[in-house]
């Protein structure tokens, strides 16, 4: 039933968590909507035949709506409207909301291509590697004009908006590829903005970190001949910025210090102008606003960009806001550069991200 | 206003024949010749839009290279969205048919600003060729939604094409108070609200949209060019501006523009439909009030194109509820237009063919907006074929069809002639089956994930794009048989009386075509315009 509904209505794959539920209410709101245009229509026709003009036919009676007829109608269209406005917007919180301890990729988004940076310092451009039955948080910047994040496989999107960190999350529920789509028109090659989510099984997902854990030059210089390659107007596609210089963690504490963070912020736990780096990443922080919450990549992005809003209570508000001065790789390796100070006092956790213990499938169901 | 003097217009020539020179027409404040001319100019935009989209689906019959090359691609399906929004679908019903009947419908000699309404017309041909002229200079590619920080950096000419629709959005906004200020000032002594034909309603409720959200275009325009040709970087993050500001203060306009565009089609349905049912609707009330609930609710649901933005969740499900109740107000319409055929005499016409048409293809295309605003569906519809499919239903499926049902209607009132019935009706077959052909597999794209303004798209996509593209073929032959049955009917068609279609509404009691001065007698205003359970008078 199921299959045979999505397959009329050209649905792609179910490869995420939220892709079944979502397709129900699609099933039950189109065949809903094809039922009332239906009925709409055919009791247009059924009229126009069963009281279609006869000679001689000049006056009609004055007939007149029923007001409780009216009550009645307007009342059951609110309800099925909001109905279906009551699971599509608890669905939507759920798609709003990652789930907490979901692994954390940095996607930056630029005229055209996506790049995506791991937890571990790992990076890949156009291809996304994801453990399956994992919840994966995107946490999302863009260099240049809006983007649109889209699986459709997954049933997400999510625009990437310059000066915004944009979050969207899905969880993989069975190993294979599915193509990533830009879905907000960015220039001349918005329709070849396109990438592909690689859902690997959990051990696969693991050596596939650690076999790109070191990205040598030579590597790096030989995806970058590739891509030039085979991306239409290669040409013109400046990657130079992707190359990695040495070490991640270095390539974070240059950009931290050209950017002017450490003069505020220390990196051995000192009190200073602002919350000191070491153990900050993980740790539950107090915000001035009275909220509480994990300081997580997606917090960190968000006090780079939006300072004011987010500050830690007890510090004065002094920082400037990076909003378009910082651009999303800068800010991804001092993210990165961040994560590794709160290593440092629990190296084990960070560097081997646990997987998941849950079930998962091979293939679609 | 003064009633026109019964002697001083006995015997009076028709408003097409009174002055036949060239000035006569150009620099008329007749409102009955200023709306034949917004309509010739809205036809000759929509000939050059529908073109433009020929010209896209074409490009589609394959992945890849078809005809034209990226760039161009991009700056076409901007063209063709420009064109058909803010040239074609506007102006076409208030300022054409609007203009003709509202003062004839109120029994007035004219609007209340005549002049003014003239001013409308060219204010409106200058910002059609300043947006026209931006072709010359290569055209723009940022998509009729102008999204910053996009359009301030692209190298295409948008300025000239901002600078163009800033000057429509003027002309908008003056037919507009013109309308609104007719609508009050101008009824006759004894005509209260709720006498006055429906088409009025939903013209009124069009001018208030008008002229509140239009000047919120015309600010966020002038922002982008000050952007584009100046770097202020009001949306650009680069320089500490807001890109999603951009996205709020356009939808505020353009949310809301869309029923400037259907209410006046819907207010064009309502006459149709009571008048070749010889009925009276079933809930005058209903229909009056859900056109301004439509005009009220629609500035609140802006924020529904933004699910997808980043703006709070809380806000989403504020602007996803609200979206859901304005389309309780355009259901109660769809019944009350059903319930008025019911007991009916319905007489089976062209331009109840197409309200026929308009009622499925509106029901239909008007539920798959109300199911986005279920809102975890607009995640993965957004920005997808599926709403270009969904606002095609609205704009083609319903307000097209509603234009061309009221052109087949008013011909005779416009020019004293009948269309042809068996051409209307092999027209409209044409259109139902074109336009069904064309749009649905565009929803099975959007169900797929293939995005818009999509120049080169995946493969797998190609068959519904061939299908998409050949119905396209069937739609415009449809269109153009209908608009050139109407041209022809219009100059050779037989000679229509004053009231060919036995209606009871008010601008069916002069002749047709009427004087000058639209009324030789006072409007006499019984019965009222939808009674039909007695016998009329005036027959």
């Amino acid at each position: 039933m199921n299959d045979t509904l999505r397959g009329l209505l050209g649905l792609p794959e179910q490869a995420s968590s939220v892709a079944r539920d979502i397709d129900m209410l699609h099933l039950f709101v189109i065949l809903t909507t094809l039922l009332g245009a239906a009925c709409v229509g055919l009791v247009a026709l059924w009229f126009a035949v069963r009281f279609r003009r006869r000679p001689g036919d000049q006056l009609t009676p004055r007939v007149q709506a029923n007001p409780w007829w009216e009550a009645g109608l307007i009342g059951a269209l609110t309800c099925l409207f909001v109905g279906w406005w009551v699971i599509g917007y608890r669905q939507y919180l759920h798609l709003q909301v990652p789930p907490i301890g979901a692994y954390e990729i940095l996607v930056s988004a630029k005229q055209w291509m996506w790049s995506f940076a791991y937890p571990g310092g790992q990076r890949s451009l156009s291809m996304l590697v994801v453990p399956v039955g994992r919840p994966i948080k995107l946490v999302m910047m863009s260099r240049d004009v809006i983007h649109g994040f889209f699986v459709p496989a997954f049933r997400i999107k999510h625009d990437v908006v310059p000066g915004y960190v944009s979050v969207a999350w899905f969880q993989a529920e069975y190993a294979g590829t599915f193509q990533i789509l830009c879905t907000q028109y960015c220039g001349t090659s918005h329709s070849t903005m396109r990438g592909e989510v690689v859902a690997l099984a959990p051990a696969d997902f693991a050596l596939w970190l650690q076999g790109s854990r070191q990205p040598t030059r030579a590597a790096e210089a030989e995806e970058a001949a590739e891509r030039q390659a085979t991306t239409p107007g290669g040409d013109r596609l400046d990657i130079s910025h992707l190359a990695i210089d040495g070490d991640p963690i270095d390539r974070g504490r240059r950009a931290a210090a050209r950017h002017g963070c450490l003069s505020c912020h220390t990196e051995d736990g000192q009190r200073h102008i602002g919350p000191t780096w070491r153990g900050l990443y993980g740790s539950r922080v107090e915000l001035a606003d009275g909220r509480s919450l994990i300081a997580d990549a997606e917090y960190l992005t968000r006090c780079m960009m939006d300072p004011l809003g987010n500050a830690v209570a007890g510090y004065q508000t002094v920082m400037p806001s990076y909003r378009g001065t910082l651009d999303p790789d800068d800010a991804a390796s001092i993210v990165e550069f961040i994560k590794c100070l709160a290593m440092a006092d629990a190296p084990a956790a960070v560097a081997n991200p646990s997987l998941p213990t849950q079930p998962y499938r091979v293939g679609p169901p | 206003m003064t009633p026109p003097a019964q002697d001083s217009t006995a015997g009076a020539k028709s408003y097409l024949v009174a002055e036949t020179t060239w000035s006569s027409w150009l620099m008329t404040s007749d409102h009955k010749r200023i709306g034949i001319m917004f309509l010739a100019a809205t036809f000759l935009a929509m000939l050059l839009g529908g073109v433009v989209a020929l010209i896209l689906r074409i490009e589609h019959l394959t992945p890849h290279h078809t005809v034209v090359d990226a760039m161009t691609y991009n700056r076409l399906f901007t063209l063709h969205g420009v064109i058909m929004v803010w040239l074609f679908m506007i102006p076409a019903i208030p300022a054409g048919l609007g203009n003709f009947l509202l003062p004839l419908m109120l029994g007035a000699r004219d609007v209340a600003f005549p002049r003014l309404n003239l001013l409308s017309f060219y204010v409106y041909l200058l910002g059609a060729g300043i947006t026209l002229s931006a072709m010359l200079m290569g055209g723009t590619d940022t998509g009729w939604t102008f999204y910053t920080p996009y359009s301030a950096t692209s190298p295409t000419a948008v300025a000239p094409v901002v600078a163009g629709v800033f000057v429509l959005g003027i002309s908008s906004i003056m037919s507009g108070i013109n309308f609104i200020v007719t609508t009050h000032a101008l009824r006759p002594r004894g005509m209260g609200w709720f006498d006055m034909p429906l088409f009025v309603w939903g013209i009124y409720a069009t001018s208030i949209i008008q002229v509140v959200a239009t000047p919120v275009l015309g600010l966020s325009l002038a922002l982008v060019v000050l952007d584009h040709s100046f770097s202020w970087g009001i949306f650009d993050p680069a320089r500490g501006g807001d890109p999603v500001l951009f996205e709020h203060l356009f939808w505020f306009y353009s949310h809301p523009a869309v029923y400037i565009m259907i209410l006046p089609a819907m207010g064009v349905i309502s006459e149709v439909v009571c008048t070749f049912s010889r009925k009276n609707p079933l809930s005058y009330k209903a229909i009056a009030y859900s056109s301004l609930g439509i005009a009220l609710v629609g500035f609140l649901t802006w924020g529904h194109h933004l699910f997808v933005a980043g703006q709070s969740a809380y806000a989403s499900g504020a602007f996803g509820i609200i979206s859901e109740l304005v389309a309780v107000f355009s259901a109660i319409k769809v019944v009350t237009w059903l319930g008025t055929m019911y007991r009916g005499s319905i007489a089976f016409t062209t331009p109840m063919a197409y309200v026929f048409i308009f009622l499925f293809l509106f029901v239909f295309g008007g539920m798959t907006g109300v199911a986005q605003a279920a809102m975890s569906l607009d995640v993965h519809w957004h920005d997808t074929y599926f709403i270009v499919a969904h606002f095609h239903f609205i704009m083609v499926g319903g307000t097209l069809t509603g234009l061309i049902a009221g052109l087949h209607y008013w011909l005779p009132k416009i020019t004293g002639r009948l269309p042809n019935e068996r051409v209307g009706l092999i027209a409209a077959a044409l259109v139902l089956m074109g336009f069904v052909i064309t749009f649905v597999p565009q929803f099975l794209l959007g169900n797929a994930g293939m995005p818009r303004r999509y120049y080169d798209y995946p493969v797998r996509f190609q068959a519904l794009n061939v299908i998409s593209t050949v119905g396209s073929w069937l739609l415009s032959s449809g269109i153009l048989l209908a608009f050139g049955s109407l041209l022809h009917a219009a100059f050779r068609g037989p000679r229509a009386g004053s009231n060919p279609w036995g209606s009871r509404s008010f601008e069916w009691r002069t002749a047709s075509p009427p004087i000058t001065a639209n009324f030789e007698r006072p409007l006499d205003l019984v019965p009222g315009a939808y009674d039909y359970s007695v016998v009329n008078p005036h027959d």
